[in-house]
């Protein structure tokens, strides 16, 4: 039976394979060329992360333009319960706050279908 | 610990392996500094969004890799020469590593290796980014993939290529010199 390991020119192949393998498994010493204080300076480099400043969220507006609603609902109730509308004045000012209600209920309708 | 501090951290643990691989890949000393504190500096922004779904020193591998080829890129734009590692080396650390070896031995084991360096530097990127990951880095064929983003298959194939063509340069090489040395006999 034929042995490789008798053969000269396979053994000569595997002896230089594994030269080659011993310089590329060689690290280079670079510990000269690495300032000591590299990691200082690179962590002083770079950018300081601010940090995520929490912004409650108010609804001030809403808030109002529910109270502005209620208060224009009250104030048509008030308005109807009374003879006043029969007047071009009372007429004039019951359609004015119909008129703000529905226009304050379709915005809030829109901004609550937006944010979903 | 402050953020800066553990990054600092993160730096001393990594810098060696970055310098190294940075100085094999781009075969020279020259700008090393420049190019390692460019792969931090990437780290770094890229913080923010790493998961943990591999580890740093693999996505660090990827970075230092992507450095390398903007500044394979770059030297071929401004057509500069490649300064050798051979060029760059003085030789005197070499010859104290062995004291074992008598001075032939490790003056031939020095030219080998210079000229494996050379020849490094003479294959394919891809090439030569697996061989040093694969053996000097003595990464996993798995990692190899995942820091570049490449089947194992692929890694595999560079891999034995690579070897392959160094593999014949060098042997082209000693036999051009022993034929030259032949001829100065005579």
């Amino acid at each position: 039976m034929f042995d490789d390991s008798m053969n000269p020119e396979a053994e000569a192949e595997r002896e230089f394979d594994a030269r080659i393998t011993e310089q590329l498994e060689r690290l280079p010493d670079l510990s000269a060329a690495i300032p000591a204080d590299f990691a200082a300076r690179v962590a002083a480099k770079v950018p300081v992360r601010r940090r995520p400043v929490s912004v409650r969220t108010t609804h001030y507006g809403r808030t109002l333009m529910v109270l502005g609603l209620v208060v224009l609902f009250v104030a048509l109730v008030v308005l109807a319960k009374h003879s006043f509308t029969t007047s071009p004045i009372g007429m004039a000012l019951e359609w004015t706050l119909c008129i703000q209600f529905l226009a304050f209920a379709v915005w809030m309708g829109v901004q609550h279908f937006r944010s979903n | 610990m402050s953020p800066d501090l553990s990054f600092e951290q993160v730096v001393q643990d990594h810098q060696a392996m970055v310098f190294r691989t940075l100085y094999r890949l781009t075969g020279s000393r020259e700008h090393l500094e420049d190019l390692a504190q460019e792969v931090f500096l990437r780290l770094y922004r890229a913080l923010p969004n790493f998961r943990g779904e591999s580890l740093v020193s693999t996505y660090l591998y990827r970075i230092t890799v992507n450095v390398a080829q903007n500044e394979w890129k770059r030297r071929k734009r401004t057509d500069r020469p490649l300064v050798s590692i051979s060029e760059e080396e003085s030789g005197w650390e070499d010859r104290l590593q062995h004291p074992e070896r008598n001075a032939e031995q490790q003056m031939e084991e020095r030219e080998f290796r210079l000229r494996l360096e050379e020849n490094l530097q003479e294959l394919s990127g891809v090439e030569r980014t697996v061989l040093v990951l694969y053996h000097q880095e003595e990464r996993s064929y798995e990692q190899i993939a995942e820091a570049l983003g490449m089947p194992i298959g692929t890694i595999r194939t560079h891999l034995h290529r690579g070897r392959k063509k160094l593999r014949e340069r060098l042997q082209h090489d000693a036999v051009r010199e022993r034929r030259d040395s032949c001829s100065t006999i005579r």
